[in-house]
Parts: C-alpha cells; sequence; structure tokens
C-alpha cells in the first residue's frame, strides 16, 4: 500500500507539481432489499482504487484508477499532471489552499458489533418480520424493506507530508409501504423516508430501531390516509414540523446554502449558487434568535463523522446560524484561501476513489431550545403538524423552497385532531426561519440524515446527519 | 477486460450471469471564467449473479485476480443459501443476436484534456464583464454481459456535452449541447447562446403568479418528461395497482399532438440493443396522439400482463422494474419564433429547475424556472420575469399542448433521447422569489 501512495507523490513531485496528494480507497458494502416477501436486492461489493489531485502552474487536474500497479499508479499521477498544466490554459488566479498541519494519524468509527460478521440470515429474518407485518392489508401494493451496511478504509497521503489512514462505518435501514385503492396512492415510511436511517455505526442501529415493533402503525397509517382529509391550500397556518421533515428543511435552505464553492460560483452551471452571500456573514438575521445551526463533522454517529475530510484537514464544530445570525460557511481548504477565511473547516469530500473531492454539508443541526413536544402541541391554537419528507425543491439561490410530507395532523385549540394527507408547505427561507419561534427540548431532539445528497458534475452521492427536535413556524403559506 | 470464459468457468452454481461495465471519462468543468476541476475517471466493474434452485445470490468486485472472483462467488452463494425459494426467478436467457448499433466515435472518447482546454481558453480567456461557468466531458462507456448459457453481448458508446452559464451585471443565462461525436458538439455557439439570452436577462421584472400560455425549450420540457417516464410510464407500479395509469391504458389521456415512443435504434439518441440480461431490446409505442398505448417490458413484467418482453430489464432482481431508455417524442413544423410569436401574454421558458413529483395519483409537480424567463405580450418579448415557482398536473399540462417546435438531443439521467420545443397553455405558477 505504502509503496503505491509514494509512487504517486514522487511522480507528481518529479513533474514539479507544486502540491499533489492520493487517496487510495478500499470499501466494502452489503446492500440487501426485501421487496413484497421477496428478494428485491442481494449485493456484496468490493472495490479498491485511487484519485491523485495534483496543482501545477497554478491550476488542478485529476485522474483515478483501479489498476493495483506502481506502474499503473505512476501513469494515473503523470496523467493527472498533463491535466492540471492543460487547466492553466484558462486560469484567472493560481489555486492556492489554507495552511493547515500535515497531519500522520489514524481514525476508526467506533462500533459496537461488526455488520460483515452478522449473517446474512439474520438479517433477512428481521426484514421479512416487518414486510409480513406490513403486507397484512389489502390495500397494500408494495412493502419495501432495507439494510445497507458500508466499510471504507481510506488511505490519504500528501506531497506536504500528511500520512492518514481511515476507517468509516455506516450501518442502517428502515422500511416503506404504498397502499392505494381507486382513488388515491398514499405512502408511510419509518424512520426516515427514502433511504432510511443510518449513522456511522455498526450492525448495534438495527436493534436500537426496532423496526418491527412500528410495522403495524406505518402499515394502518398509509391505509388511513387513503381516506384522509386533504391538508388545506393557499392558507396561512402555523406548522409545527417533526424531525423526519425538518432534516431536509435544514439540508436544503441551510446545508447547500452556506456551501462556500456555491457561493463563489462553481456550481453556477448546475446546482446553483447561494443567497447567502460573503457580505452577509456575521450580520445577516438568517433566523429568529432561538434558531441555532452547528454544523459538527465531530459529533459520534454522524454520517460525515470522520476525522479529517479528504483535504487531510482535521474535524471540526462550528457555527452556522449563532442566535439567529449568519456566522459561517462549509469550508475547504481552496474556499479558505481563496476568500480569506483563516482555515479550512474540513468540509472537503468525495463520494469515492474515482470522484474528485469537493465542498460538501458536514453534519448540521438545529440546537434544541426549550420544552416538550406536548407543551408544543398544547401551545399551538390552529396549526398543522407535518411528518416525513416526501418530496422537495428549491430554487437555485436557495431562497423559494417548497416541501410535501407524508403526513399531518390538525392542531385546533392545542389539540392533535383529525390525520390530514397530502400536506405541503412553501416559502422563503430567511422569512421562514425568522419565524421559528418554538424549537423543542433536548428531550424530543434526534440525529438523523440524508444518504442521498447529490453535488457535482459527475453527480456524486454522499451522507451527513441533521440534528434536531419538532420546531414550530408562524404563518407559513399552505399549497404545491 | 477479465477473461469471460474463465470467470464463467470457476462459477460453482449451476447458472452464472456477468455484468462488466467500463468508462472512461474526461470531465472539465469551469466557473468564473477559468478551469476549475479538470478530471479523468476511469472505472469498471464486474457483477457476478448466480442461481440455483430457485434462488439468487449476486456480488459485485473491481477485483479480476482468480483469488477475487473465487471471493465473489463465495460471496454469491452465501446470500444463495441465505434465501427462501423463489419460483418467480427466471432462467437465464440463451443466445440472442441483435441489431448492430453505432454509437462510439474514437475521437470523441479519447479528445485530449489539452485540447479541450484549448478550446475553452479560446472562450474563458476573452470573457470580459462576465462570469462564464460549465462543462465540457467527453469519453465513453461501455457494458458486456455473458452467461453460462452461451450468451455475449457488448455495447460501446462514446459521449460528449458542453454548457455554458453566463451572469452578466447578475443576469444569468445557459445553454448546453449534447452528442455521440464531438463533430455534433459546437461550443462556440452554445456559449454565444448562453451570452445572448443573460444579456436579456438584465433587470427582471415581478409577474403576478397565476396560469400563463408558455413556451418551453427542449431542456425546460426535460423536466416534465423526466417525470412523466419515472412516475407515469413505470411498468411495475401499473401491474401493482399502485401508477397514476391504472384504469387509462388505451385512453386518450393528453393532447393528440403528444406521442413518446423508445426507441434504442433512433440514429441520433439510440442507445444499448439489448437489455441488462442480455434480452434484444425494441421500439415501443408509449403513448401516441395523447393515448395510452402500452408500456416497456422485461421478461417478470411481460408474464405479468401476457406480453413479451420488450427488452427493458434494468438486471435482475431489481425493485423497480424495467424504464424507458431513450425516449423520442416527436416535433413540429413550428419554429421557435412561431411559437413565441403565438403568444397573446404569455413566458418563454428557457429552463427548469428542481422538478419533483408532489402527488403521485395526479401526477403533480412543482419546480423552478431558471436561466431566463421572458414576459411575452402579443408576440413580443417585452421583458425578462423574476423567476417562478410552478404547481401543475400532468395530465392537465400534457393535454394542453398546442404546438410542438424543432427537438433537440437530450441526455436524460437514464440514457438520451429527443425532445421538441412545446407550447402549453394554462401553465400554472404558484409563487415567485428574488432573482
Amino acid at each position: 500500500m505504502k509503496e503505491l501512495l509514494s509512487a504517486a507523490l514522487n511522480t507528481v513531485e518529479t513533474k514539479n507539481a507544486s502540491y499533489g496528494d492520493i487517496r487510495l480507497i478500499e470499501t466494502k458494502s452489503e446492500i440487501i432489499v426485501v421487496k413484497d416477501g421477496k428478494i428485491g436486492t442481494l449485493i456484496q461489493e468490493d472495490t479498491i482504487g485511487y484519485g491523485i489531485r495534483v496543482i501545477k502552474n497554478g491550476a488542478w487536474g485529476f485522474a483515478s484508477g483501479n489498476e493495483m500497479t506502481e506502474e499503473a499508479v505512476k501513469k494515473t499521477a503523470a496523467l493527472a499532471t498533463t491535466i492540471a498544466e492543460a487547466s492553466s490554459l484558462a486560469k484567472k488566479r493560481e489555486v492556492k489552499l489554507s495552511a493547515e498541519p500535515a497531519y500522520q494519524d489514524k481514525w476508526t468509527t467506533p462500533i459496537l458489533i461488526d455488520p460483515f460478521k452478522v449473517s446474512i440470515n439474520e438479517k433477512l429474518g428481521i426484514m421479512y418480520d416487518i414486510d409480513s407485518i406490513c403486507r397484512k392489508s389489502k390495500d397494500i401494493r408494495q412493502t419495501r424493506v432495507f439494510m445497507k451496511f458500508i466499510r471504507e478504509n481510506k488511505h490519504f497521503a500528501s506531497t506536504e507530508g500528511a500520512a492518514i489512514e481511515q476507517t468509516i462505518y455506516i450501518s442502517g435501514g428502515g422500511f416503506s409501504v404504498t397502499a392505494s385503492n381507486a382513488d388515491d396512492i398514499q405512502m408511510r415510511s419509518y424512520p426516515l423516508s427514502f433511504d432510511g436511517l443510518h449513522r456511522t455505526m455498526g450492525y448495534e442501529i438495527i436493534p436500537a430501531m426496532d423496526m418491527v415493533s412500528h410495522a403495524e402503525r406505518v402499515r394502518e397509517e398509509a391505509v388511513a390516509l387513503l381516506s384522509a382529509k386533504e391538508c388545506p391550500v393557499d392558507v396561512k397556518k402555523d406548522v409545527i414540523l417533526m424531525p423526519g421533515q425538518l432534516v431536509l428543511q435544514i439540508h436544503e435552505s441551510a446545508g447547500h446554502a452556506s456551501e462556500l464553492d456555491r457561493v463563489l460560483g462553481y456550481e453556477a452551471d448546475f446546482a446553483g449558487t447561494s443567497f447567502l452571500t460573503l457580505d452577509k456573514m456575521n450580520h445577516f438575521q438568517y433566523g429568529s434568535p432561538i434558531v441555532n445551526l452547528v454544523a459538527d463533522s465531530t459529533i459520534p454517529t454522524g454520517l460525515a463523522t470522520q476525522g479529517y475530510d479528504d483535504d487531510g484537514v482535521k474535524a471540526q464544530r462550528w457555527h452556522i446560524v449563532q442566535d439567529g445570525i449568519f456566522k459561517g460557511y462549509m469550508v475547504n481548504r481552496e474556499t479558505a484561501a481563496e476568500t480569506g477565511i483563516p482555515h479550512s473547516f474540513g468540509c472537503n469530500r468525495s463520494e469515492g476513489y474515482s470522484s474528485i473531492p469537493i465542498t460538501r454539508i458536514s453534519n448540521l443541526s438545529l440546537m434544541p431550545h426549550q420544552g416538550t413536544l406536548e407543551e408544543l402541541v398544547a401551545d399551538t391554537q390552529d396549526g398543522i403538524l407535518m411528518d416525513t419528507n416526501r418530496s422537495w425543491s428549491i430554487d437555485q439561490k436557495r431562497l423559494n423552497f417548497q416541501f410535501g410530507c407524508e403526513i399531518g395532523w390538525e392542531i385546533k385549540k392545542g389539540k392533535k385532531k383529525k390525520m390530514l394527507k397530502n400536506p405541503y408547505y412553501k416559502g422563503i427561507t430567511p422569512e421562514f426561519w425568522n419565524s421559528c419561534d418554538f424549537i423543542c427540548g433536548t428531550d424530543d431532539w434526534e440525529l438523523l440524515g440524508v444518504m442521498n445528497c447529490g453535488k457535482g458534475q459527475p453527480t456524486q452521492t454522499i451522507q451527513m446527519s441533521h440534528g434536531c427536535s419538532p420546531a414550530r413556524f408562524k404563518q407559513v403559506v399552505l399549497g404545491p | 477486460m477479465p477473461d469471460f470464459k474463465k470467470i464463467l468457468k470457476m462459477s460453482p452454481a449451476p447458472e452464472t450471469e456477468l455484468i462488466y461495465t467500463e468508462n472512461e471519462l474526461f470531465y472539465t468543468r469551469y466557473s468564473q471564467s477559468a478551469i476549475s476541476e479538470n478530471i479523468r475517471e476511469q472505472d469498471s466493474i464486474l457483477n457476478i449473479r448466480v442461481l440455483k434452485n430457485n434462488k439468487l445470490g449476486s456480488a459485485q468486485t473491481n477485483k479480476y485476480d482468480d483469488a477475487s472472483i473465487k471471493l465473489a462467488y463465495q460471496k454469491a452463494m452465501e446470500s444463495v443459501k441465505a434465501q427462501k425459494k423463489d419460483n418467480s426467478i427466471l432462467p437465464l436467457p440463451d443466445p440472442k443476436k441483435y441489431k448492430e448499433t453505432d454509437h462510439f466515435d474514437k475521437e470523441t472518447a479519447e479528445l485530449a484534456p489539452l485540447k479541450k482546454a484549448e478550446i475553452l481558453a479560446g472562450i474563458l480567456n476573452k470573457a470580459k464583464n462576465e462570469k462564464v461557468s460549465g462543462l465540457f466531458t467527453n469519453g465513453y462507456s461501455g457494458i458486456t454481459i455473458a452467461n453460462s448459457n452461451g450468451l455475449m453481448a457488448q455495447h460501446k458508446a462514446s459521449e460528449c456535452k458542453v454548457s455554458f452559464t453566463v451572469e452578466i451585471d447578475g443576469a444569468t443565462s445557459s445553454w448546453s449541447n449534447e452528442a455521440r461525436n464531438i463533430s455534433g458538439l459546437n461550443p462556440i455557439s452554445v456559449y454565444e447562446t448562453a451570452r445572448e439570452f443573460a444579456k436579456m436577462n438584465a433587470n427582471p421584472q415581478n409577474i403576478e403568479p397565476g396560469k400563463y400560455d408558455v413556451v418551453l425549450t427542449p431542456h425546460a420540457f426535460l423536466e416534465i418528461l423526466d417525470m412523466l417516464l419515472f412516475y407515469g410510464l413505470a411498468t411495475l407500479p401499473y401491474i401493482e395497482k399502485r401508477s397514476p395509469m391504472n384504469d387509462r391504458l388505451g385512453k386518450k389521456i393528453f393532447s393528440e399532438l403528444f406521442s413518446v415512443y423508445e426507441d434504442p435504434f433512433d440514429a441520433e439518441a439510440g442507445g444499448m440493443s439489448f437489455d441488462y440480461e442480455g434480452w434484444p431490446r425494441q421500439k415501443v409505442t408509449l403513448i401516441e396522439n395523447g393515448v395510452l398505448k402500452g408500456f416497456v417490458h422485461d421478461r417478470k413484467t411481460a408474464a405479468a400482463m401476457g406480453m413479451k418482453s420488450t427488452g427493458h430489464s434494468l438486471g435482475e432482481p431489481n425493485t423497480f422494474g424495467p424504464l424507458p431508455l431513450n425516449p423520442i417524442v416527436p416535433g413540429g413544423n413550428h419554429t421557435p419564433d412561431e411559437m413565441i410569436g403565438s403568444l397573446k401574454k404569455g413566458l418563454y421558458i428557457r429552463k427548469l429547475h428542481y422538478t419533483n413529483v408532489l402527488n403521485r395519483k395526479d401526477l403533480l409537480i412543482t419546480g423552478m424556472t431558471r436561466d431566463g424567463v421572458f414576459y411575452v405580450e402579443n408576440g413580443k418579448i417585452k421583458h425578462p420575469v423574476i423567476n417562478l415557482r410552478f404547481g401543475v398536473s400532468l395530465f392537465e399540462i400534457l393535454s394542453n399542448i398546442t404546438m410542438l417546435g424543432p427537438h433537440s438531443i437530450i441526455d436524460f439521467s437514464e440514457g438520451w433521447g429527443k425532445l421538441p420545443w412545446v407550447k402549453i397553455e394554462g401553465f400554472n405558477f404558484s409563487s415567485s422569489t428574488e432573482f
């Protein structure tokens, strides 16, 4: 392994590059899906490969490969250097990186149970149990139960002297049911929609989620939604968002908006830019004074929790929004140097060995305030409680957003009343966060997350956690 | 490339399938009028699927030495042992004959990063008082399918794409061009189009949300058709009675101007001549003159509906079922100028952004306009408009298509296709943003 890392760095140094690094990544994964009582997917994957970054003549080059010989690595490193030379034909400035310590270290996700030592039989047993409960209704048309386990062993070495080895585990799962009749199609999921709940944990997350005991409730809610009352549209109501929806609100309107590469225009042609321009830092009223959004790649079990990012920068915790004021960005070494921010916050991550690291959202959480969910409902006269994200859409500067949830409930005079289907709401990001007047305390705070965050060209899919407790937003517009 | 015959011989199972995918793709991204990322991605992976006693297992690896292949087989067989018998699992196909296709151009696959940088430098280094960003990509992807019955299918396709987003004094616009062959790409023309519309997009004005007649470019229409293909024309939800198309087969559901064909053999936008099980792909009529005519099929969905496979398996097992990969929407005889000229009070929309489905039963979708939307009165463009959010049912807007124009080749997320300019009446906008 060391020989391959050295071969890459020696090659780029011989070719007079000012910077070079290599990430050599070995990944093992297992994906199991049980659909309608049968195996939908059962894949075990083993891959290995490397990506080499080079700065030469003040410009970037990157090349990846999966042929694990010194000769192939040298050839790939030489190609990355040639590509950097080509990039320098169209540059406006020299690429610089913020000064950071060159660490030599090892870091491993703390786990209790190695997911790859648990038999497939045991995993399938739980999945079949959930599936059979979910299918006990004539209106259920599809059930989907899934588990995913990943172990990534990553070696990072740079011409600055960094040498870091990390082993990161991700484990999780979930299930969803689809009910339909002649009039409607509805879905419910647990613990989250789309890819369920994952964390940097071992197999211990599976029993902790206790999916079997939620299967009957989820099935019955999906069936009940078919005949539930429609959520009102084109009116303003106080909205209580449960963590299953609030995670996406944080992700889309705060997470992506605070990526510094978007602010600087690096994503202008594809994902878009951001309304959180540099002039707004430290004084823009992003939200109400109780809104505190904290980025933290050190938080235990977070999906972006690691020892070091793909620039070799140590994991950190910092405020994006403090007491409602916009305070900081997701920053890597390049964007820190470009903007004069003193150091990187360790946000450079890639999907895998064949992808170049780019600025990504870290774990980003809405900090708990005070009160319980029971007190929040009791304090709400006329509102809608919404749970579990179903759809999302937001403009390219992250201002005008629209979300749909799987389920809603009327709140009248402090009581949870009728179930509502098709709850949608929309707004403008700072107006919405400034209308936040209640965030529940630590007892209701959960660390959930996103497994399918896409960014970059070619699109890289990556994961991060978002923690939050239920929160209320005043006079939000409902509807598509 | 791995030795497929040797790997098949190593299999411990009665039936074995190998799917090998490989690619070498070069992506050059630029922002702030400079190259900001310049990448060569080279990758490959082998998917091994084994069948034994109506059970299946699979494993993937990109390590092709004997020990790694043995380990992959061992894992796949562990999966087999862990399973219940499933009588719906079909045996692997026998060898097939395929139509010949030619989508590979060596020059496009191997266009050097230096050559691309020279082309881009000619544009980016001259950019004054504007910020230019975008993507220029080229390369190839290949797939080989081999199974223990002797089936062997291979496909290799080159591709290239260029896009530009130009910002002038805060006003932006964008344009792009995709092709299988580099000779079909004109970066300078794409840049100039984006620049022209960025200039036109200065000082946008607010308009009241509500219903407007609209003219959409093919790239804007893509955001709508993608929703129809994935949520409306997917076969498995129809069979499982959870599709918005249930009870609509054979009925007129859209404008008679609107047809969708799945055509793997279209000369410009076609793709593989076989599916991910090695079954020959066929042209399929999905929508014709507004009538829902049918769906694409793999062997399982075909059996469920009493049909024959059309060669659209995404590989077995999978939870999505078959999907169209090369959709062709025939265009019309109108020019874009005629279509815009026909708007009394309407909007000319260059691009849509971040579209998502809200309600699967009604195919209610939402999304934003982006990079150029213009208010048109009595056929004349009056002024650019601050971006709007739309909320529309596909059943309503696809019934309101009243004019079709020329088509463009479009790179869908799943494959390539062709879409035309469209005029749609009564397109609903629910709110606006701030730029």
